[in-house]
């Protein structure tokens, strides 16, 4: 099974959607269809080749065409440049002869030049219309007969009982008036209900359009070309023909065309469209860079390590187009309501029809038939099926452009209630950068030259090791000379240490419990070394050497976004894997809820399994990658991380690191979504639930008012774009 | 003096083609006189110099992108 996504041209309503789902999964080879009318587009898993061409055969038949989308595209919803001049030009028609026609019906023009020519001279100005810009409902009508209808059917079948009788008063009007019936045109009914229609269509999808240009200023940032160091030189390639490990050269000012590591040179970097971050950042030889960032001052050789779909902004740009695809559980129930509408309001309209015409008021059959056409039209299920998309759409635009990378539709619902949030420590609340704070020496290490030697032993083997504490060792003891250690054997032991031997004696690097396993005698260690985080260097069967400790400063914003927390009455919980005194000092400094120490991954799932027992919804802030257990237990998760490892987090929601803010943010964000969700539905809901009935005519017997087709067609057309109008409130700007 | 034999754990090696890329640097910038890679453990022996270190080799095999685990002079 394969997950394929197209582009879906041709969807007029969030029914279409709903049929396209309904007939794609019932294709041989296809499940799992979801189709977003708001996006317009729609993801399939599929079988195989075969099965994807008897699905575009399938929807091919009832007018809709499908075309490849990939996560390196923006999805462009909206019209393009000449179908909307073509749409333009459709409504200029159809107003214009609109009005003509009421003119002749209505206005002044009425009965000229004479009653029969008069009706002729409508037909004329009528069927251009219906027949360019009305063309639509008369594909309603074929997605009817095809046994799935859409609100262009309704509106189709509105028109069509119209026309009808308008047709045979044309041809026949003696035989029309001897049968006693009213011989009348509907003529501008028909070419009204097209107009307003089409007008709404057109505000609607200038409106969608809106929604997506959050991730159309993600698309924009990819670079346009690379310049890749060949054998020969520099050559100017496509960023999309890089290949893992090429070495590319980026110079002043220009973006940088895919992920990769610097291996020569240092600049400043403009990440801010990333990470929000206004302040350039300096990088240097071993420094990550995203693609789509804007290099500074210097000139940066680059080796590949991410292009096409594996790149960051590619990431991000998916999660938008997944995330704006996905259909939150609140669109379900509408959904579900949606699937019977249809059916429903074809048989209120035929009891409209019949009750008007068998104990309405003369002329009957017109009052019946206007009753039937305003059922039918201002019935739409559209604002239904738009209600929630919509919200969705804006909402997940709006986190890309936070630089927040989400999954799925529903995380916005899941956000909406959390009571707790639980924090993982390194990285998360610190900066995940520990700095060397103190170094101490046993009191066997007395003279300057084993100070020197035991610190030129520390470096080696610290340069030997990946670890955040040997690198920042290392870094810490750059100075020291290290030319006269030789190691002659090492190995690394992951998560515990490393160790290596010099002249024959076998030296450990690591935590207490790894020296202490391998026989380094651990007496007399300072006291104030235990609270902090620490680690050793010591020789088998000798006493330890030397201890250095760290410290990992807080992050400067951690403060503020837990008060910010704390102001909403969400509780903070801080889980670590750090020594329980050090967690202790932090949970007190910010003034968190609790906090709890020497976790490994696993407990830090237990806890939150705990209190979610307890009846709170916690949301866990960790760092993607060691939380995995934890960040799947919870309701609602949050990694933090760079731009290089985001992509295989297992979280909901993820944050670039340095911008915990955001993480308010997107609390922010969730709870304005979803209250417009439900804004939306409520008025969807209550547009259908008050209209129908004025329309079939329940206000005719006791205050005598009917509603016109064509107000019909206006106010339907109000109502879906009352709840796009309302979803784009989610914009700030 | 006989030559120096070391024996390294490398990570990252996948194909014959690392395997040469590892022997070409070694051989190829007289680190080594000789080198035999097993690219399934992803043991390499080298044979070097007398003055050659096992700190250089390792230095050179991470400059190639690979990553040193382990190694031991014989």
């Amino acid at each position: 099974m394969a997950t394929e996504q197209f582009k879906i041209k041709g969807m007029t309503c969030s029914s279409c959607a709903m049929a396209i789902e309904t007939i794609a999964n019932k294709v041989n080879g296809i499940r799992d269809a979801q189709v977003s009318f708001a996006t317009e587009t729609g993801t399939f898993q599929a079988e195989s080749e075969t099965s994807v061409h008897r699905l575009k055969e399938q929807l091919n038949r009832l007018g809709y065409s499908l075309e490849p989308l990939s996560a390196g595209h923006p999805i462009a919803v909206g019209m393009p440049q000449e179908e909307m001049i073509r749409e333009k030009i459709k409504l200029v028609l159809a107003a214009t002869l609109s009005v003509m026609i009421f003119l002749l019906e209505m206005g002044p023009l009425m009965h000229w030049p004479n009653h029969q020519m008069n009706h002729w001279l409508q037909a004329a100005l009528a069927f251009p219309v219906i027949l360019w810009p009305g063309m639509r409902f008369w594909r309603g009508l074929k997605s009817l007969v095809y046994g799935h209808p859409n609100m262009d059917s309704l509106v189709g079948l509105g028109m069509l009982a119209a026309l009808i009788p308008s047709i045979l008063t044309l041809m026949f009007p003696g035989q029309v008036r001897s049968l006693g019936l009213d011989a009348r045109v509907y003529f501008e009914g028909i070419v009204f209900i097209i107009f307003f229609i089409g007008i709404g269509h057109f505000l609607e999808a200038k409106a969608k359009g809106k929604t997506f240009s959050a991730l159309e200023a993600l698309a924009r940032l990819k670079a346009s070309s690379a310049r890749l160091i060949t054998s020969d030189g520099e050559m100017i390639v496509s960023p999309n023909h890089l290949k893992w490990g090429d070495r590319i050269i980026v110079h002043p000012g220009e973006k940088i065309p895919a992920d990769g590591e610097i291996f020569q040179g240092q600049s400043s970097i403009d990440e801010s469209m990333m990470t929000g971050e206004p302040l350039r950042v300096s990088k240097k030889i071993g420094d990550k860079v995203i693609a789509g960032t804007i290099n500074g001052d210097g000139i940066l050789r680059i080796e590949v390590m991410g292009v096409g779909e594996e790149t960051f902004l590619a990431q991000i740009m998916k999660s938008v187009t997944l995330a704006q695809q996905q259909k939150p559980k609140l669109q379900h129930i509408a959904d579900r309501v949606g699937k019977w509408f249809v059916p429903f309001i074809l048989a209120v309209a035929v009891i409209t029809f019949m009750a008007w015409w068998i104990f309405g008021p003369e002329p009957r059959l017109g009052l019946a038939l206007n009753a039937l056409v305003a059922v039918l039209v201002i019935a739409c299920p559209c604002a239904l099926g738009l209600a929630t998309p919509m919200a969705v759409s804006v909402a997940s635009g709006e986190a890309g452009r936070l630089g927040l990378m989400i999954k799925g539709g529903e995380t916005f619902e899941k956000a909406n209630d959390i009571t707790m949030v639980a924090f993982d420590k390194t990285g998360t609340l610190t900066e995940g950068r520990p700095s060397v704070s103190e170094i101490f020496f046993h009191s066997s290490v007395d003279s300057e030259e084993t100070k020197c030697r035991t610190l030129a032993i520390l470096k080696t083997l610290a340069s030997f090791s990946g670890h955040p504490l040997s690198k920042s060792t290392a870094a810490y003891l750059n100075e020291i000379d290290i030319s006269g250690i030789d190691l002659e054997s090492f190995e690394n032991v992951p998560g515990r240490g490393l160790w290596a031997t010099i002249q024959g004696d076998k030296w450990y690097l690591g935590n207490f419990s790894f020296l202490n396993e391998n026989a380094v005698t651990l007496n007399d260690i300072p006291v104030s070394t235990q609270e902090k985080i620490s680690i050793l260097l010591g020789c088998a069967s000798h006493a330890w050497s030397v201890v250095i400790t760290f410290e990992d400063k807080i992050r400067p914003e951690t403060a503020g976004m837990l008060a910010l927390l704390q102001e909403r009455s969400i509780k903070t919980l801080l889980l670590s894997g750090d020594n329980q005194k050090v967690v202790d000092q932090v949970t007190r400094e910010l003034n968190l809820y609790f906090g709890q120490g020497n976790l490994l991954p696993n407990s830090k799932k237990t806890v939150i399994e705990k209190y979610q027992q307890a009846g709170e919804r916690v949301a866990f802030v960790g760092d993607g990658i060691n939380d995995a257990p934890a960040l799947h237990q919870a309701n609602l998760s949050f990694a933090v991380g760079s731009g290089s490892d985001v992509a295989h987090a297992s979280s909901d929601i993820v944050i670039l690191r340095g911008n915990l803010f955001k993480l308010v943010e997107f609390l922010n964000l969730s709870r304005r979504t979803v209250k417009i969700m439900k804004q939306n539905l409520v008025w969807a809901f209550a547009y259908n639930v008050a209209c129908i009935p004025i329309a079939a005519g329940v206000l005719y017997p006791a205050y005598g008012i009917k509603l016109p087709a064509a107000l019909a067609s206006l106010s339907m057309a109000l109502s879906s774009l009352s709840v796009v109008f309302n979803a784009l409130r989610l914009k700030t700007k | 003096m006989s030559d120096k034999t070391f024996l390294f754990d490398v990570r990252g090696i996948r194909c014959e083609g690392c395997a040469k890329k590892i022997t070409d640097a070694l051989v190829g910038h007289g680190f080594a006189t000789k080198l035999d890679v097993d690219v399934q453990s992803g043991k390499v022996t080298i044979q070097g110099q007398p003055s050659t270190t096992a700190m250089s080799l390792k230095t050179e095999i991470e400059k190639l992108g690979f990553k040193v685990s382990k190694f031991e002079t014989k």
